[in-house]
């Protein structure tokens, strides 16, 4: 399956997730965009095996924090966490259908909401959020299908 | 033991990362060195718009500039007419000043014009990112103004880029006061409602009313004084509250806003 080297497909992978996650976008579409980072890297975790994901994870979550302009450290946390459950369920997500692959990824996107509100609740102390970030569980499940389809497309 | 290290390890130094960043700035210089390893990335997302602007500056007609120059000139008597009366006002406010000895000076502010390239992708926080950046004397903690009032402050600078954190983030405070009582208060952006600030620290017994308009008060902040924040959208009274709740919907909003100026007369 590894048809390529991993360690430049995640080069290629972090070049593209960063320039999607800078599109500039109408607010509303912002707020209901899925998880860019957490369905590449999933990818990047389902059909690679190496080591050293969850650092990785951090290097790319730092990339997306500065991007951002978000706390140092947020969205890293967020997807170490994400990758923690993406890699118990591995081996189970390989072989499952496409929808059980999509509650999966809803699954993912909410660690990786849940994280990132406790840390805004943290930093403005008041877990007050914008109901539609909930429909980034959603989209990035209805993503993810597309997702798949390209990067399997770039892997070969 | 080793899965488990290679698991806790990164976790601890990202949640050292948050804390340092959030309470210290000791991570400072490592966001600013990150931030310019992928500033590339911006001038790639905008090559687009960049391209399309150069495209539409290439087909302005003579006509167009001719018509636009025209409506400028007048602009521009319309403003100095103004000014006029301003400058009244500033020369007795200065007279005033000396008579009351008072040590409050009005700053000489320098202004750095800067178009708008996109608003930044984070979710939970409210901020754009402008075409000019660390080249151009952009520095972190400069004050960035609308034309209808201010809009925010520079937290992160790139060599071509910076990031402006807007009145309206919840993170960001702001000292305000009434226009029309000088009553003070605290403006502060709700992350629920994208585009508002709520004003705290208004006892329930004082004069606010519908379409007040608050100013910036300079009373412990970098934000210049006298610039408009935002009017009064809403006003509610709780009665287990000794504190209004003050809705502002601001006087800058980014929709259709194209250009801002960055106040650098501020020192850092």
């Amino acid at each position: 399956m590894d048809t390529q080297r991993p360690y430049i497909f995640l080069a290629k992978i972090t070049l593209f997730t960063l320039i999607i996650s800078a599109l500039p976008l109408p607010e509303i579409v912002l707020d209901i965009a899925p998880f860019w980072v957490l369905l590449f890297f999933t990818y990047w975790l389902i059909y690679f095996k190496l080591q050293g994901q969850f650092f990785f994870a951090l290097i790319l979550g730092t990339l997306i924090d500065v991007l951002y302009g978000d706390i140092l450290g947020q969205n890293a946390l967020a997807l170490i966490l994400s990758s923690v459950f993406i890699i118990k369920i591995k081996q189970s997500f390989a072989v499952s259908n496409l929808s059980t692959q999509q509650i999966y990824i809803f699954s993912a996107s909410a660690i990786y909401l849940l994280v990132l509100l406790l840390v805004h609740a943290l930093s403005t102390q008041s877990f007050n959020f914008n109901y539609y970030l909930l429909a980034t569980l959603l989209s990035g499940a209805l993503f993810w299908p597309v997702v798949q389809s390209i990067l399997s497309k770039c892997k070969h | 033991m080793q899965g488990f290290l290679k698991l806790f390890t990164p976790i601890m130094i990202a949640i050292f990362m948050i804390f340092s960043d959030y309470k210290f700035s000791y991570l400072d210089s490592l966001k600013q060195s990150i931030a310019i390893l992928i500033s590339p990335v911006y001038l790639v997302v905008n090559l687009p718009s960049q391209l399309y602007i150069w495209i539409s500056d290439q087909g302005t007609t003579k006509q167009l500039l001719l018509s636009q120059n025209k409506q400028f000139k007048a602009e521009l008597a319309r403003l100095k007419v103004s000014l006029q009366d301003h400058s009244a006002l500033l020369l007795e406010n200065q007279k005033l000043t000396q008579l009351l000895k008072s040590r409050y000076q009005l700053d000489k502010e320098e202004f750095i014009l800067a178009r708008i390239s996109s608003i930044a992708q984070s979710r939970l926080k409210k901020q754009i990112v402008v075409n000019k950046g660390s080249n151009d004397g952009i520095k972190i903690g400069q004050v960035a103004l609308g034309a209808d009032g201010i809009l925010g402050q520079i937290i992160q600078v790139m060599p071509f880029y910076a990031t402006i954190l807007l009145i309206t983030d919840p993170t960001q405070h702001i000292p305000v006061k009434n226009q029309r009582n000088g009553i003070r208060g605290v403006g502060k952006g709700v992350t629920s409602h994208r585009g508002k600030l709520m004003v705290r620290f208004i006892e329930s017994g004082l004069d606010v009313a519908l379409g007040d308009v608050f100013l910036s008060s300079a009373i412990g902040s970098k934000f210049p004084a006298g610039y408009p924040v935002g009017h009064v959208s809403h006003i509610e009274k709780q009665a287990n509250d000794s504190f209004l709740t003050i809705e502002l919907t601001p006087t800058q909003t980014i929709e259709q806003l194209e250009f801002v100026l960055i106040n650098n007369a501020i020192d850092n």
